[in-house]
Order: C-alpha cells, then sequence, then structure tokens
C-alpha cells in the first residue's frame, strides 16, 4: 500500500506529467506563468482542487448513476472551484486580484475533470486523493519552471525582487519582451517536454 | 445496478448533489463576504495613499494602519461636476459613502460621447482631498476610468491644490497585458506624471497627454508596446479632466484656490428630504446614512 501509493504519487511529477505528458491543462499554463508569485498561487489553487475533488467523488463513486455521472463531478468540481476562489479573495487579495479569471477556470482544466473520471471513479478514497495531489504537483512542477523562467527573462525577476537590474531602472538586462507574452510558455513548455521525452525514451511514441 | 438507474434515484441523487455543493459555496461565500469587502476597500484606499505620495515604495503595511491613515489625512468630498460647486450630499448620502459611478448607472444618467467610453457620467463626482496636520488641503484625487486594449481601468489621478500640476497617477484595477500595458503600474512611469501640468495656461483646455518622445510640461511619454492603452490613458485624462467632468471644478480650484471642506454630517435641508421621498426611493430615510456609514469607513 505504502509503495502504491508513492507510484501514485510520483508517477504523475515526471512518468505522465499531466502537462509534459498528457499535455492537459495548458490554458492556465500561457495565462498564469508571466510571474512566479501567480504561478505558485494558481498552482496551490488547483493542487487542492484536484485532490478534494478526487477525494470527494472517490468517497460517492458507488452512488454515482452513470448517466448523470460527468454532471455530478462538474457540480462538485464548480463548487471547489468557487470557494478556492472565495477564499483566495479573502486572504490573498493581490494575487487573487491578477489571477483574475483563471482560478475560476480550473472547473474547465483537463486534469480536473481527466482524474475524476479516469482515476477517482475506479479507485479508494485515500489513493485517490493521493492522486490528485500528485497530479496537481505535477502541474505545479511545470508552472513553477515557466514562471521562473519566463519572469527571469521578462522581468529580470523571481517573486517581485529584482535579480537582474534592468536598463529601465539603471542596470544592465535588457528583459526579453517575448517572455511576458503567452507564446514564450508555449516554447518553454516544448521545451519542457522535449527534455522529458530525452531523459525518458518511453514517452515517445512508437512510429 | 438497477435501481441506480432508475429515475427517482437519478433525480434524488442529483438534488442532493445540487443541496451539499449549494450549501458549501453559499456559506464559503458569506462567511469570507466581509473580509472580502475591507480587502477591497483597503486596496482602493491603499492605491489613493499611494498617488498622494504618503505611501513609500514597497512600503508594506496592515489592513488597519492603511485605514487609519486613510482617515486621518484623506477627506472625501463631494462636486457638482456640471456647476464645479461642492455639495454636501446627495439625497442624504454623505460624500464616504456616496460611489457616484453606481448611482449613475442605475440612474441611466448617460455620458455625452467620450473617446474614453464612459458609459455613465454621474451629476455629483467624488473627489479625495489630501489635508495636512493642520487642515489645509494639499492636494485633490480624483477617480478616473476609461477603457485600454482589453477593459477598463479603473484609478486615480492626483493634483497639486493649483489644480493645475499633476501630484500623480495610479491604477487599482484593470486587465492590461502585464509588461505591455499594464507597465501602467510601473512606479517608473508613474513617476513621469509628476509635476506635469494638466491644462493649457489661462485656459480650461487640456493639455495633458501621452505621447511618443514626450517633450515638456504636458507630455507624458508612451509605454512602449502598448500604443492602444497609453491612447486610452491619454482619452481619459481628456475626459475626466474636460467640461462634462471635473473640468468646472478644476477651473474653480485654479481661480480661487481649493475649496473648504464642507461637513460631512451637515444635515440635509427640508426641501431634499422631500425630493428623497417623492423619488420613491427604495432606501427610506437615507439620511441617517451619514454616521452610521463613517463608522463603517474607519
Amino acid at each position: 500500500m505504502a509503495s502504491k501509493s508513492k507510484e501514485v504519487l510520483l508517477d504523475p511529477l515526471l512518468n505522465t506529467n499531466p502537462i509534459a505528458v498528457q499535455v492537459l491543462g495548458i490554458c492556465s499554463a500561457l495565462a498564469v506563468t508571466s510571474k512566479l508569485e501567480t504561478a505558485v498561487v494558481m498552482s496551490i489553487a488547483l493542487t487542492v482542487v484536484v485532490a478534494l475533488s478526487n477525494l470527494s467523488i472517490s468517497l460517492i463513486r458507488d452512488y454515482i448513476p452513470s448517466s448523470i455521472r460527468i454532471i455530478v463531478q462538474l457540480t462538485i468540481i464548480a463548487s471547489l472551484v468557487i470557494i478556492t476562489d472565495q477564499v483566495l479573495k479573502a486572504f490573498v487579495y493581490d494575487v487573487a486580484t491578477q489571477l483574475s479569471v483563471f482560478v475560476g477556470l480550473i472547473i474547465t482544466n483537463c486534469i480536473v475533470m481527466g482524474r475524476a473520471e479516469a482515476f477517482a471513479m475506479q479507485n479508494e478514497p485515500w489513493p485517490s486523493f493521493v492522486d490528485g495531489v500528485g497530479n496537481g504537483l505535477g502541474y505545479s512542477l511545470i508552472l513553477i519552471s515557466v514562471g521562473f523562467v519566463r519572469e527571469l527573462l521578462g522581468s529580470g525577476a523571481v517573486f517581485g525582487v529584482s535579480v537582474m537590474p534592468l536598463v529601465t531602472e539603471g542596470g544592465w538586462y535588457t528583459p526579453n519582451g517575448l517572455m511576458v507574452l503567452s507564446p514564450a510558455a508555449f516554447f518553454l513548455i516544448g521545451v519542457a517536454i522535449w527534455i522529458m521525452r530525452t531523459i525518458n525514451p518511453d514517452l515517445v511514441e512508437e512510429q | 445496478m438497477a435501481k441506480k438507474d432508475t429515475p427517482v434515484y437519478i433525480a434524488g441523487f442529483a438534488l442532493g448533489v445540487c443541496l451539499v455543493c449549494s450549501l458549501g459555496v453559499s456559506s464559503a461565500a458569506i462567511m469570507l463576504k466581509s473580509r472580502q469587502e475591507v480587502n477591497a476597500t483597503v486596496d482602493r484606499q491603499k492605491k489613493v495613499l499611494d498617488v498622494a505620495g504618503l505611501l513609500l515604495p514597497g512600503q508594506e503595511m496592515s489592513n488597519d494602519e492603511v485605514q487609519a491613515l486613510f482617515d486621518e489625512r484623506l477627506v472625501p468630498q463631494l462636486v457638482n461636476l456640471k456647476t464645479g460647486e461642492p455639495v454636501a450630499d446627495v439625497d442624504g448620502v454623505g460624500p464616504a459613502e456616496y460611489q457616484p459611478m453606481e448611482a449613475a448607472k442605475a440612474a441611466k444618467l448617460t455620458a455625452p460621447a467620450n473617446e474614453a467610453k464612459v458609459r455613465f457620467l454621474p451629476e455629483v463626482g467624488q473627489v479625495y482631498y489630501l489635508v495636512d496636520d493642520k487642515g489645509a488641503v494639499k492636494k485633490l484625487i480624483l477617480p478616473i476610468e476609461g477603457y485600454g486594449l482589453w477593459g477598463f481601468l479603473y484609478g486615480y489621478l492626483a493634483l497639486e491644490a493649483d489644480g493645475q500640476t499633476i501630484a500623480g497617477i495610479t491604477y487599482y484595477k484593470h486587465a492590461e497585458t502585464p509588461g505591455l500595458g499594464g507597465e501602467v503600474d510601473n512606479p517608473r512611469w508613474k513617476g513621469l506624471w509628476k509635476g506635469k501640468k494638466a491644462f493649457t495656461p489661462g485656459t480650461s483646455e487640456v493639455a495633458i497627454a501621452v505621447v511618443k518622445n514626450a517633450s515638456g510640461e504636458h507630455e507624458v511619454d508612451s509605454l512602449s508596446g502598448a500604443t492602444i492603452t497609453s491612447r486610452g490613458v491619454s482619452n481619459m485624462m481628456d475626459f475626466w479632466l474636460g467640461e462634462n467632468a471635473y473640468g468646472p471644478f478644476l477651473a474653480k480650484v485654479r481661480e480661487s484656490g481649493p475649496p473648504a471642506i464642507v461637513g460631512a454630517t451637515a444635515p440635509a435641508g427640508d426641501g431634499e428630504h422631500a425630493d428623497a421621498d417623492a423619488d420613491s426611493n427604495p432606501e427610506p430615510a437615507p439620511a441617517k446614512a451619514d454616521g452610521h456609514g463613517e463608522g463603517e469607513a474607519h
């Protein structure tokens, strides 16, 4: 059990990473990664939502009529997302305003629905919860790495603290304007997928 | 299996899920509401303090400190936009609680056609006076809003007590692209505004503009890579400093200095009370809102 839990938790980090391997949840990965702070808060929000939605769906999985299972999952996910959004607005107002609609859009994030349907519907509550945390962390890993690179190269800062003084502020670093725009996240995620496939050739589809 | 597929079970299950979920969502919303409202208010107050030059860059302040400083140094006032005269209240609602833009929207007071794409314009606008410890007015802070590239920008413009020199600008809500139009939040760019002159001397013509390669006392450099946001900011200046908005008020300020502070607690005249009743205002006896609402703002 312990080793299975560990596998369920760690697999989504590299081997079945939701963004880099399953290519899910790209929309928010593009939108909220221009700064590290928003990327971190978004990661936490998504991890909490996937873990709790997996847990609650798994708890009632034997009672869900199969004809309405998708809408039931969606209702639970939507409720969790709204609660998360309210909590963010109450406790980290500044970041919540920057994340604006993207927290709400977790509802349509394929990772959450995908894990509910593919894992939580067939598994016990505890493994489902761990699977949710694992997938949340896999998402976080990519989001935070992309956020780090984009903020560093795009604004010369990490967590808003200047590490490479900008030319406009009397320093030496000319910021890379592309990095603050969404396409930069596409390139970085592409590079991440490339690296992962190089390290683990099993991920490459057979020709 | 068969039991799970009967229509009655399905309907009952759906109902149960909905009940539990709605209970969760509504209790979260209700429990956190007061906290969220405080956050939103404090955030706006912080921006006002910032534009008034009372916040040092990077200074961290607790919510209570922000509110205390705000209450100590800033006095909300109401101004009739057409005449430029200060007014004590609107239907008994004092300056601290009156929400001009909401009121304009509710009363469908359409704004004259304008480049800033402001749709509603109130008859009475809000102004904050920055006062020193002797109660003298040092700066005037005007709320501004207008369309940028992706949506409306909401912020404040601070003017020195001469009604001509710009003391600062800040936005508290916008959806411009981070790094491009979002640079309206950049302290360096905001610093460019300080000391610029809003009007052509001797006239009420709005002169301040955001342009490329700015020069002179009426021009501010536009944001690189954000032509449309910059134009939006410029349009906002034209509108809010112009004759339809704060123009008449500022003209009076330039002529005879900032008007004396109108007491927020002055009771409304009898005639006004009758008006309020005749309007079949859904909130009866708004006059008592004064003291009560003041308490809330603290």
